[in-house]
């Protein structure tokens, strides 16, 4: 066993992938029992997100389109489509520090409500794993190879992302 | 060595065992010692690091015992006390415990065991390792520091833990313990990872589920409650930093008053950091525990010449005990104030976790029956495991129950209790796997007079120690005082502290003895043959020490791992590699 034929290789990876993944919902399920119990404190009330909270969703929603369309064409065309998502990917990175800065100005941010300490926490682990998964692009990118579990990845990073935003509608 | 470095770990399109030459170990000093990918190497240094390690933890062991039993002499200040217990018991679970046993024989064993010829993902598992050792470096850094080391307790319950100002401890102290412990959970959820992904796409041809040996069954269960657990542990220490040094109130309730001032913090609860401390906690216990059982599996099928008793259903309790571990942490927290309800049902889940433990400790006595055993050090400290195993099982029951627990909390009945299970019952479970698989690591057999004594000064002063606590705690004495002697209802329990104490630097001492066993056998052990106790797992398919690579051909698994005594052979035993 000089190395892992190719299917096991791959499989290995797809192990790899989906337990983190598995360690990463983990993450969230903590952050979203520690939201339910801290919602019922006395000093929580409404956030109201600005418009740029959306414009970024629509980024990295759009994002995750380009790079499932990377995935499946693999023709030059298709080349295209790669770093298109990291544009789109740096954008909504650059929109979240822009909905951070939006908001500490607001006076909602970090410690003056409960909601905006939950934000700030929760939108910075989900920037913090984008991260990670930027550098994979990137380096796909670099090695001129097409994404296949990155994409899972990629697109599981939006689903978190939606969750997000819906926790904090609750509020 | 030629692994193909650059392999990302998400998408990882070349393979991912890590050396593409056959079995050309890798030249140099640095890459074969130091920074090298070779799963048995990494499980060596993660062995070393916790004997390093369980230095200091021992030592602030002793120091607590020279202050609980003579308290007049005052060897720590009041302040220093609460730092010495919290940074014991962080050390010794984290820094020893789990990656001795975990880390250290998880990494050995597994790929050797599976018949694989590393971990899946060799880079991952070295950048583990490398993680946590800055996380050590952290941890110890700590005790220097102005303020001195944590001092909240190694739960970190908050606001202790949460207000800089709160106690000396928790200023810089407490941000370096937070940090280290980042490092500890990164490295270790690398590891865990690394585990689940080589057991299920790596083994041997032949090698199916249900022909691993229950140590590997064992490793990957504690694997996957350690990924599933440590997380919202992470997610609350990523709080607490934020209450800390943001300002943020999650866990910190208004009204507050440091000295003269009232504290801006609003609206938080410190509770919920330990619903999500515990719900990592319970687990934490198993990840530990579980690896010290399988050994005791493995290490007893070998030494007793005979298959162990119930193999599937031993695999069916560990999946059972594993999940019924991760809906119980409650249990830790009866006397928070909890709905009466709440507790009743955490007690029954609680209570429900004996029924499958039982299942493996019947197996483990079963499996001595019509035994013909071998009493080597291995074995004896496999059997101690056992015995182990009932007597910190017993306590358990008390403690489970809300009943009984509201009378027991924080005292030292509690401390008896974990101190067996999560204490002794893994550190026999590193010593048994010490002896058993030496052989693998360095080519030589460990002393076994050194180490009957060795199991002597364990068992009997570990024993002692902490079932003796067990009546201390009934009597009502308390755990964390700085001087029990200045309040007269802990008279009763603080007559047995000196008793206590003398058990206590005698078990330091045969730990000693090991340590000096362990490197004198390194260098001048007896030599070992390829397979010195007539064993059947894979790992003795090959040389000793097992060289790079693992083994000499793909290694096919053609029968179960615990073959001994079949029917109508010469050989007491039938290895699993043979057909």
């Amino acid at each position: 066993m000089d190395g892992l034929s190719p299917t096991r290789s791959e499989r290995a990876a797809q192990t790899l992938l989906f337990a983190f993944l598995a360690t990463v919902v983990m993450l969230f399920a903590g952050f979203t029992s520690a939201w339910l119990i801290r919602r019922t404190g006395s000093d929580w009330g409404r956030l109201a997100l600005p418009r740029l909270a959306y414009l970024n969703t629509a980024v990295l929603l759009l994002s995750s389109l380009t790079l499932e369309l990377a995935r499946r064409d693999r023709r030059a065309r298709g080349r295209l489509f790669l770093p298109l998502t990291l544009l789109l990917a740096l954008l909504f990175l650059a929109g979240q520090v822009g909905l951070w800065r939006a908001l500490s100005h607001g006076g909602a941010f970090v410690t003056s409500t409960p909601q905006g300490a939950f934000l700030f926490l929760l939108s910075a682990v989900h920037a913090l794993h984008l991260l990670g998964g930027i550098a994979t692009l990137a380096w796909l990118l670099h090695r001129r190879a097409a994404p296949r579990l990155a994409a899972v990845y990629w697109h599981f990073l939006g689903l978190a992302w939606l969750y997000v935003l819906g926790l904090l509608h609750l509020a | 060595m030629a692994e193909r470095s650059g392999s990302g770990v998400l998408s990882a399109p070349t393979a991912p065992v890590g050396h593409a030459g056959a079995h050309s170990a890798p030249q140099g000093y640095l890459r074969r010692y130091v920074f090298s990918t070779d799963h048995k190497v990494i499980g060596l240094q993660y062995l070393l690091t916790a004997m390093f390690m369980a230095l200091v933890g021992g030592g602030l062991a002793a120091l607590i015992r020279v202050q609980v039993a003579w308290p007049t002499l005052a060897v720590v200040a009041p302040e220093t006390y609460l730092s010495v217990v919290t940074m014991h018991g962080t050390i010794m679970v984290f820094f020893v415990v789990s990656l001795a046993l975990v880390s250290g024989f998880g990494n050995f064993l597994i790929p050797l065991q599976i018949g694989a010829r590393d971990m899946a993902y060799p880079l991952l598992n070295a950048l583990s390792y490398w993680t946590i050792v800055p996380g050590c470096l952290l941890m110890l850094l700590a005790f220097f520091v102005e303020g001195g080391a944590a001092a909240a307790g190694w739960t970190a319950y908050p606001p202790l833990s949460a207000l800089a100002e709160a106690v000396p401890g928790s200023g810089l102290g407490q941000t370096l313990w937070l940090l280290a412990m980042a490092l500890f959970i990164a490295s270790f959820t690398m590891g865990g990872l690394n585990y689940i992904t080589t057991i299920l796409n790596c083994r041997a041809k032949g090698m199916t589920l249900m022909r691993m040996p229950l140590s590997v069954w064992m490793f990957f269960v504690s694997a996957i409650l350690g990924v599933l657990a440590f997380p919202p542990l992470t997610a609350a220490a990523l709080m607490l930093l934020g209450d800390r040094h943001l300002g943020t109130s999650f866990f910190l309730p208004g009204g507050l008053v440091f000295g003269e001032e009232v504290l801006a913090h609003e609206g938080g609860t410190p509770l919920l950091f330990q619903h999500l401390f515990w719900f990592l906690g319970h687990p934490e216990v198993y990840v530990i525990v579980l690896p010290a059982v399988g050994i005791a599996f493995d290490v007893i099928a070998a030494h007793a010449r005979r298959p162990p008793f119930g193999y599937r259903i031993s695999v069916w309790a560990t999946l059972l005990i594993a999940f019924l571990s991760m809906i119980v942490w409650g249990h830790h927290m009866y006397v928070s104030g909890m709905n009466p309800l709440v507790g009743e049902y955490f007690s029954i889940a609680t209570v429900s976790i004996t029924a499958p433990f039982s299942v493996l400790g019947i197996n483990l006595i079963a499996s001595l029956w019509r035994a013909k055993i071998r009493f080597t050090t291995a074995m004896v400290f496999a059997l101690g495991i056992i015995s182990v195993i009932g007597t910190g099982g017993l306590g358990g029951l008390y403690l489970g129950t809300s009943t009984s627990d509201i009378y027991f909390h924080d005292s030292y009945f509690v401390v008896g209790h974990f101190h067996l299970m999560i204490g002794v019952v893994t550190l026999m479970g590193t010593f048994a796997a010490c002896y058993h698989w030496f052989p693998k690591m360095f080519g030589r057999l460990m002393d076994e007079r050194l180490g009957k004594l060795h199991f002597w000064l364990t068992y009997v002063p570990m024993m002692a120690v902490f079932v003796l606590m067990h009546y201390q705690g009934l009597s009502g004495m308390l755990r964390r005082y700085y001087d029990h002697s200045m309040y007269a209802f802990q008279a009763e329990g603080i007559r047995l502290a000196r008793t206590i104490s003398y058990f206590a630097f005698a078990a330091i001492a045969g730990q000693l003895l090991f340590l000096v066993n362990f490197g004198w056998s390194a260098l001048r052990g007896r030599r070992a043959s390829e397979n010195p106790w007539e064993a059947t797992s894979m790992e003795w398919n090959t040389a000793s020490p097992a060289p790079h690579g693992n083994f000499e051909a793909d290694p096919v698994a053609r029968r179960g791992p615990y073959d001994y005594a079949p029917p109508g052979s010469r050989q007491d035993f039938a290895p699993q590699w043979t057909a």
